[in-house]
Formats: structure tokens, C-alpha cells, sequence
């Protein structure tokens, strides 16, 4: 089942650049670990539920984790930059590719 | 008469507190210690040196005031580079994060200065907590302080290591499938993985959200149990902390005699360990043994399967997790303009290491649409059984009893470009991660040739006190020691 899997394409999917003499040895990897995972077929599950999604219950609203408030004036003098200094800034704005 | 630096973290404390020592003349030592050795092991990735001597006179100023002072007053506590401390670098050992520099404290950090613990600089790691060696990391292994040329165990070896070799007292790692009790039964320290939700991962950087959990190391029981109490608890920043009162105590041993707990042992699994650490680990079995401690035979009936339902579940959440790292939120210099999306995505992704590559590429495979089902759905229904078999376990024992690590420590870069054989080192560790279980790892004692040997006891959900109770009994043994590397 692992085998001859097209790692060019897996690296697009993952959006990773793999250097071209790297690429057999990565393959092989991926290979050798997926062929390792094929173990699960031998596993018959039944009718067995995942349970692990009560691990990641939620009790809280997300917008109440933090108890810090946003700011979205990156120029202010009470900014994230007073803070850490921000990468790739031009007039107060992030930096960013064309998407 | 023993250094400063060899006593026990409460010892220190406690001398701390009675005005026999100063914070700061310990930390000043500890400082000194830590220079002195480290360039040899590698442990730390960044100090926090200065700061560390502020926060010590600080304390000092409170005892002589006659202020109450927490449960660690004056203890440094070293902190695994992929948890956050304001205003430290926090590189989880990556060139992604060579210069991101952590704006808040994760709640455990911020515990341990509230029980006037000292943080005193971040610990060397696998590249985001990825590895069992400690190998895999932008600044260098870290190097095993009983053989400088052995690795220390991973992913949190600079933890681990730094302990053993007498630079600090108290750490704190993150184990996600072994990485805080692996490297502690390389080094001959105590490692604790807390239950799943007793701890909280609010500015832990995530690798597997869904089995990490940050623990401490220490030399002995005693020293680790004032840590574990500090760091533990409901935390409103993590949603999957339990709101659970927990107190841990180290309890006398004729106290702990009285509660008659049954040890299963995992004997399928012992014996399929190299022979030195089985013959260790049936040491620990019979010294439980002549306690009167009622010994039965246990078995993971699903164990061999548990290494490839880890590993699916691991690197899904590692590709996800990840791909947060595009170089415009965190990362490094270097304009975007003019760069496509999926292009400056890529690009800014190839500062990762080549392990951390290979797993969002094995995530990345698992979790694409044509094979979700066959192997992470199918894997998170594996581990829903390998827990229904622990509570099965755990209805007839109180401790399951294993090796932590199947095999002695080995060779720096023996292992590091066979995944498969690197992987399979985990097989004993991932099962109490899979399954949200406590689990600890006590040293076991020295191979034939010097090699520490950790002993590995689980226990049912939030039954820490059991593993602590049993860790007393096996450290109160007579003949037991804190075996102590000669560096």
C-alpha cells in the first residue's frame, strides 16, 4: 500500500520544499514508516468508537482564554511592538506574499 | 560533607528559609556549577542568569522580612525550550524559532515564581519535542553525563541531563509519547507524565496537543513532589485542564504498607527488553515484593499495535500544529514581497530539521482524504480500546510495573537515520500517553558497564499518589542511592 507513493506530490500537499538529493532518502522514510502504520489493518476495530474527542471537550468559550485585550493598531505606543518585535513590518502593516 | 549543590532541591529550601544560606549565594553557586559543566553536556539552549540573581535577593529580602515564601523559595528550576518564559528565547531547538522571543509566561512558569521557585535559563530538546534521543536538535545533542558519547534520551534531554549531572535540581520537560520518563531513565533521574488534563499546556508550544503533557524531573521523590504540586491544577487558559484539587505527599513508608497495593506486572513486556534492564526491572519487582505488596502477572493484549496508532495520531497533529510556522506571525528576517503563497509557505518551512519534516509529511499523508479512515480514524479507535484495556487493568491492580525504555543507552548517531528502529524505542512510553494515564520513571539501577537502567510504573487517571507512594517505598529499599554520574 505505501509503496511507490509520489513524494513530489506529498511535498506539495504538506508545503514542504525537499532539496532534489534529498528527496530518495525521504522516500524511503516515508515508505519504511507507512508500511509500519499498515499494521493497523490487521487491527479489526468492531464497532469500537473513538472516544478522544472528550479529551478536547470544550468548557470554555475560546474568546475566554485570554484575558488580555486585542489591538489593532500595530503603531500605537501600547502595541505588540513594545512588546517583541514584529518581523517584516512597512508603515505599520505586516508584510505579506501574494496569495 | 556534601556541596551545596549535590543536596536535595527541599534540603536547600528548607536551609533557605532558615536563613543558615542565602538564595542568592545558591544561585550564584548553581551558576558557577552550570558554567563549569555544561559546555561538556550541552543541556541548556539559553540562560537567564541576571534575572535569576534578581529574583534570589528578592527572596531573600522576603525571609528576612519574615514574609511567607512558597514551596520551591529559592530553588532554580531549568525550563524545556518549547515552553514559554516571558522574555526568553523560546526556540523549541528549531531555526524556525532561533530568535522568537516568548512575549508571556505559560502557566506552569508562572506557578513556579509564584512558589518563589527561580527560573534559571531553557534546556536543549528534540526539534519541537520530536525525537528519543535528544539528537535532533538546531543547537547539537545533548550529550548522556554517565558517557558523553551515549545520547541522553529525548525529547527532553537538556531536562533530564542537566539534573542528573548535578547543574540544577528541579526541571521541567513535556512528554508526549516517553519524552520526560525516557530521558529520565538514561540519566538515572525521576521523571513524572501527569494524567491527561492535570497539568496545564497554556504556553506549551503544541506538537500533539492531545497526549503531551509538561512534568517535572528530579534526583529523588521527595524533590519532585513540591514541583509536581506547584505546576498542578485547574488552569481557565486551557480548556482541557480538569478543576480537580490534587495535593500530593510524600507519605512514610509504614503508611503507605497499610494501603496494600497489587502491582501487575507487565511480564510479556520485560522480557522482551535487552536482558540487563529485565533483570533490573524483576530487582524492583522483588524488592516490592518483600514489602508484601501483593504481585500479579498483567498484560496489554494491544500493545504491538499501540506504536502505529501513536505515531498516525502524533504526526497528524504534528502537521497540523506546524503549519502555523510561515514566517510571518514568528520566524526570521527575510521580505515576502513578491513571493506566492504556497511558495514563501515552503520556503519558510524548510528551517525545519529533517525529522520534523518527515513527520508533517507522514501527517500530511494519514490525514489526506483518500486514507483518513484507514489510519486515523482506525487509530483513534485503537487507542479508545488500549484505554478500555487499562481500565480493565486497573480494576484488578493498582500499578502496572515495566521498563521505562527497552534498551540501555546508546551510540550518538547510531539509531538517528533508521526512523523505524528509532521509533520502536517508544514502544513501552506511548502507551500511558494513548491511553491520558500517569506514568513515572524511577532509576532502576546500573548496567554491568554503568548504564542507568529506569524502572516505569503506571497508574490509573489521576492516581498520582499511587505512583508517588510506590516510588517512596522503592527509594527507602536499603542500599538504594541516588547514583550520581562522575563528569
Amino acid at each position: 500500500m505505501a509503496k511507490g507513493i509520489d513524494i513530489k506530490k506529498l511535498c506539495e500537499l504538506a508545503k514542504l520544499e525537499i532539496p532534489e538529493q534529498n528527496m530518495t532518502e525521504i522516500s524511503r522514510k516515508v515508505e519504511e514508516v507507512l508500511l509500519m502504520f499498515d499494521k493497523l489493518d490487521d487491527f479489526t476495530t468492531g464497532d469500537s468508537e473513538a472516544s478522544s474527542i472528550d479529551d478536547l471537550k470544550l468548557e470554555i468559550a475560546f474568546e475566554n482564554l485570554r484575558d488580555d485585550k486585542s489591538k489593532l493598531d500595530l503603531s500605537s505606543s501600547d502595541g505588540p511592538q513594545t512588546i517583541f518585535k514584529l518581523k517584516n513590518t512597512k508603515d505599520g502593516f505586516i508584510l505579506g506574499p501574494r496569495i | 560533607m556534601k556541596r551545596l549543590y549535590e543536596l536535595p532541591a527541599f534540603v536547600v529550601s528548607r536551609k533557605i528559609k532558615e536563613q543558615e544560606v542565602t538564595a542568592e549565594e545558591y544561585i550564584s553557586i548553581i551558576i558557577e556549577r552550570i558554567k563549569h559543566i555544561d559546555l561538556r553536556i550541552n543541556s541548556f539552549i539559553s540562560h537567564n542568569f541576571e534575572n535569576a540573581i534578581t529574583k534570589s535577593r528578592a527572596i531573600d529580602k522576603k525571609i528576612k522580612e519574615g514574609t511567607n515564601t512558597g514551596l520551591l523559595a529559592g530553588i532554580p528550576v531549568g525550563i524545556k525550550d518549547n515552553i514559554s518564559v516571558q522574555g526568553l528565547k523560546n526556540t523549541c531547538a528549531s531555526r524556525m524559532l532561533a530568535e522568537y522571543v516568548s512575549p508571556y509566561n505559560a502557566t506552569v512558569v508562572s506557578r513556579i515564581e509564584e512558589q518563589d521557585g527561580i527560573v534559571i535559563g531553557k534546556l536543549n530538546m528534540d526539534e519541537f519535542g520530536m525525537g528519543t534521543t535528544s539528537e535532533y536538535s538546531a543547537f547539537g545533542p545533548v550529550r548522556n553525563p554517565w558517557n558523553l558519547e551515549y545520547v541522553a534520551g529525548g525529547s527532553s534531554g537538556g531536562s533530564a541531563a542537566a539534573v542528573a549531572s548535578l547543574q540544577i535540581p528541579l526541571s521541567l520537560g513535556s512528554d508526549t509519547g516517553g519524552s520526560i520518563r525516557c530521558p529520565s531513565s538514561f540519566c538515572s533521574v525521576v521523571g513524572i507524565k501527569p494524567t491527561y488534563g492535570s497539568v496545564s499546556r497554556n504556553g506549551l508550544i503544541s506538537y500533539s496537543n492531545s497526549l503531551e503533557q509538561i512534568g517535572p524531573i528530579a534526583r529523588t521523590i521527595y524533590d519532585l513532589v513540591p514541583l509536581l504540586n506547584s505546576i498542578s491544577g485547574f488552569d481557565p487558559k486551557d480548556n482541557t485542564t480538569i478543576n480537580r484539587k490534587s495535593e500530593y505527599q510524600t507519605n512514610n513508608v509504614d503508611n503507605i504498607l497499610k494501603k496494600r497495593y497489587k502491582i501487575g506486572v507487565l511480564n510479556e513486556l520485560i522480557d522482551e527488553s535487552e536482558s540487563e534492564v529485565a533483570k533490573n526491572t524483576r530487582k524492583k519487582v522483588k524488592e516490592l515484593e518483600n514489602y508484601g505488596c501483593e504481585i500479579e502477572d498483567a498484560r496489554i493484549s494491544l500493545s504491538h499495535y499501540a506504536l502505529a496508532s501513536y505515531y498516525v495520531i502524533a504526526t497528524a497533529e504534528a502537521s497540523s500544529n506546524l503549519s502555523r510556522y510561515d514566517n510571518l506571525r514568528y520566524g526570521y528576517e527575510g521580505s515576502p514581497e513578491g513571493y506566492e503563497w504556497n511558495s514563501y509557505f515552503a520556503e519558510s518551512r524548510s528551517r525545519f530539521g529533517d525529522e520534523v519534516k518527515l513527520r508533517i509529511l507522514l501527517g500530511s499523508y494519514v490525514l489526506s482524504a483518500g486514507y483518513f479512515g484507514k489510519y486515523y480514524a482506525k487509530a483513534q479507535k485503537l487507542r479508545s480500546k488500549i484505554r478500555k484495556e487499562f481500565d480493565n487493568l486497573f480494576n484488578k491492580c493498582d500499578i502496572l510495573l515495566l521498563p521505562t525504555m527497552p534498551v540501555l543507552p546508546f551510540k550518538i548517531g547510531e539509531k538517528s537515520s533508521q526512523p523505524i528502529e528509532h521509533y520502536n524505542l517508544d514502544v513501552y512510553t506511548i502507551l500511558a500517553n494513548l491511553a491520558g494515564i500517569p506514568a513515572i520513571s524511577i532509576p532502576g539501577g546500573l548496567s554491568e558497564k554503568g548504564f542507568p537502567i529506569g524502572v516505569q510504573l503506571l497508574a490509573n487517571g489521576f492516581n498520582e499518589q499511587k505512583l508517588i507512594d510506590v516510588a517512596v517505598l522503592l527509594e527507602n529499599v536499603e542500599g538504594f542511592k541516588t547514583w550520581i554520574p562522575k563528569i
